[in-house]
């Protein structure tokens, strides 16, 4: 998404001041902006869930929280980012910085991709990365097409993390519907409150 | 008064000043990207704040550390003894060397764990000892005990960390006991009492204070991270509940949070942090957990007079550290003295902790010490009064320049297949000029602390 950000700044300066506010569209957000510099900080600062401070933010917390699994130069390169969004509030964003951001995160991915333990932790990272991207994908470009050959990946990553997990198919062409899809599989690998559910079935 | 600069501290300053300088935000940067937080709650709100920190570590003497670390070792093994005996035949009480009422009149003792015994006889599993250096008879003095949930050795583990990275000048001129091994000899506790499976830090959460010790203390021993709602007991064992729906024994916990939140169904019913029916496995002897139910009568600030005795008592040893000159105004020669000599004495109140209810007898208001001395006359058994401990300041480096500010010594205490001393420490040192308050959650700071052999 910071690529897409990035791309369409291009556009806003001087070939099509429209396409910021398209790409936002797409994702279901109306913004406004006055030139390309506030369109970056719009998109970095603005107030409307999934600003790229709020997802970096949002990145932090879950770090924090599975901090005891991560690897250490990658927790303190995304708390960096994290730091320098939040001191950088009150002044203009450049597309250097998020061209920074994006290097970070790329140094992130490969730290964690060398560091995570393969069986479990990495392939977590993996799963939800590929979720993120199928969903970014059917956002922007609206066809089922661009990710159906990718679905056994998911399925192949799935395997390994839920041995009970059942491999998915795509049967629909409507979007929508193949969105919600693809956060059931995330239900289907990992089970939420399975403590709450193992004390309801002991009381029973 | 500044304590005066050993030959070691005098070799850390040549350093520092010989290498570059630029290295000192080098290593601030180190410890913000790396989020080494303890967080405050105030007014209801949730601070997130870095735990500030001091670039000039406490240097002790490793032949001075040497003592004081026999004294600690000592000091843990008699306090679990105590716990032993005064949760099966209170020995100690029947023969008249603790009154009787101080143990059962204490908030933490829990007669309902009378002759539930931990594995291999630990109680005493993590202590943190809190020390200050009288500045008149230069010696340490035990200021208190923590048997509980004692917190902050993953400060001075990373801060070392971080001193290592940027500063290796240090490592390779001067002779630094390691610390490293920290992780290890945890682990290795939670092994040696493990009852079988797996290893546990059972965390309140994300808005606990000190969340990250917990998440690093998992890190470092392999242990897994988890809260309440992430395990379970079944037929008095305790499951750990994963993502894809597997369940694993948990043989060891080492929780952090007290009693009172530990368990819905045996203390406070409201708990949404704790494990219900966990001390039922515990009961029945299927799960360790460090540190053991109950231990806070030990450290009841009311029990703490008592430690020398108890040293005696249980090792036949003679203290090898002394407490601060302590007075209970539960007996009435003390409670003559303290009433007569409340301006120049510190009054605790022994429910309290974290440097609350401590007040110095000679900032009190008429009205305010009025209200003490009623409180004590009401309650003799809830306060204890101390003598006002001239500690030594140790050199900060601050906005200002470096300047002195007091500074007190939590040493970390292992006790597995034997009892271990962390050859450092917790440095905690007062922001402000003149306060004697170094509690973390007063909004002190920290220092590492290097025991040096020239």
């Amino acid at each position: 998404m910071l690529k897409e950000l990035v791309n369409s700044y291009d556009y806003v300066i001087d070939r099509d001041f429209e396409d910021g506010r398209k790409l936002y569209t797409k994702l279901g957000v109306e913004i406004e902006y006055k030139n390309a510099l506030d369109f970056l900080k719009q998109g970095v600062y603005g107030t409307y869930g999934g600003s790229v401070e709020q997802i970096i933010s949002w990145a932090r917390e879950n770090a924090i929280e599975t901090r005891h699994l991560l690897d250490e130069r990658g927790f303190a390169t995304l708390n960096k980012i994290h730091n320098q969004l939040v001191a950088g509030r009150d002044r203009a964003v450049s597309p250097t910085n998020l061209e920074e951001i994006i290097d970070n995160c790329s140094l992130i991915l490969g730290i964690f991709s060398t560091e995570l333990d393969r069986t479990r932790a990495y392939q977590l990272i993996r799963f939800g990365q590929q979720i993120e991207r199928f969903d970014l994908i059917l956002r922007l470009y609206g066809e089922i097409e661009m990710v159906t050959a990718d679905i056994e990946v998911i399925n192949s990553i799935a395997r390994q993390l839920n041995r009970n997990y059942r491999p998915i198919n795509v049967t629909t062409s409507d979007i929508s519907k193949f969105l919600l899809f693809l956060n059931s599989v995330v239900d289907r690998v990992i089970h939420k409150d399975t403590c709450a559910s193992a004390v309801s079935q002991s009381q029973s | 008064m500044l304590e005066p600069v050993c030959p070691e501290l005098q070799k850390f300053y040549d350093i520092f000043d010989s290498v570059d300088q630029s290295k000192v935000s080098e290593f601030k940067e180190f410890l913000e990207a790396n989020a080494v937080n303890f967080n405050l709650f105030k007014d209801g709100t949730f601070i997130e704040r870095s735990f500030p920190f001091d670039m000039i570590p406490r240097i002790i003497p490793k032949a001075e550390f040497d003592a004081l670390e026999a004294g600690i070792i000592q000091r843990v093994k008699a306090l679990n003894a105590f716990l032993n005996d005064i949760y099966n035949d209170q020995k100690i009480v029947n023969d008249g060397v603790v009154p009787r009422e101080y143990v059962d009149s204490a908030k933490a003792f829990l007669p309902e764990f009378m002759g539930v015994n931990p594995p291999k006889g630990v109680r005493t599993h993590i202590s943190g000892i809190d020390l200050v250096k009288d500045a008149v008879s230069g010696k340490w003095v035990i200021l208190e005990d923590n048997l509980r949930v004692p917190s902050g050795v993953s400060y001075p583990l990373t801060i070392r960390r971080a001193f290592r990275h940027t500063y290796p000048e240090f490592f390779e001129s001067m002779k630094i006991s390691k610390i490293k091994h920290y992780g290890d000899e945890l682990k290795a506790a939670m092994d040696y009492v493990n009852t079988g499976g797996l290893n546990v830090v059972l965390t309140p959460g994300r808005y606990n204070s000190a969340y990250y010790e917990h998440s690093y203390l998992a890190k470092i021993t392999g242990a897994t991270l988890a809260s309440g709602d992430d395990l379970v007991v079944e037929n008095d064992e305790v499951f750990l509940c994963s993502y894809d729906g597997e369940r694993q024994r948990i043989g060891a916990i080492y929780r952090r949070l007290d009693d009172d939140f530990l368990d819905p169904e045996e203390f406070e019913p409201d708990s949404l942090i704790g494990v219900k029916g966990i001390t039922r496995a515990y009961r029945a002897g299927n799960v360790a957990i460090m540190n053991s139910i109950g231990n806070g009568v030990a450290d009841d600030k009311g029990i703490y007079y008592f430690v020398p005795q108890m040293v005696k008592y249980y090792l036949d040893e003679e203290p090898i550290l002394s407490n601060a000159p302590t007075y209970l105004p539960y007996y009435e020669k003390d409670r003559k003295y303290v009433l007569e000599n409340i301006d120049k004495l510190v009054i605790k109140d022994v429910a309290e902790a974290g440097g609350y209810g401590v007040l110095f007898g000679n900032r009190l208001t008429p009205e305010k010490r009025a209200e003490i001395i009623e409180m004590i006359l009401a309650e003799p058994r809830r306060w204890i009064a101390q003598e006002v401990i001239e500690f030594y300041d140790l050199p900060c480096m601050m906005e200002e320049g470096i300047v002195p500010r007091k500074a007190d010594l939590r040493a970390y205490v292992i006790h597995g297949e034997k009892v271990t001393v962390s050859m450092g420490g917790l440095t905690r040192y007062a922001m402000e000029e003149g306060n004697y308050l170094v509690n973390s959650s007063q909004g002190g700071g920290f220092k590492d602390t290097w025991v040096v052999e020239l």
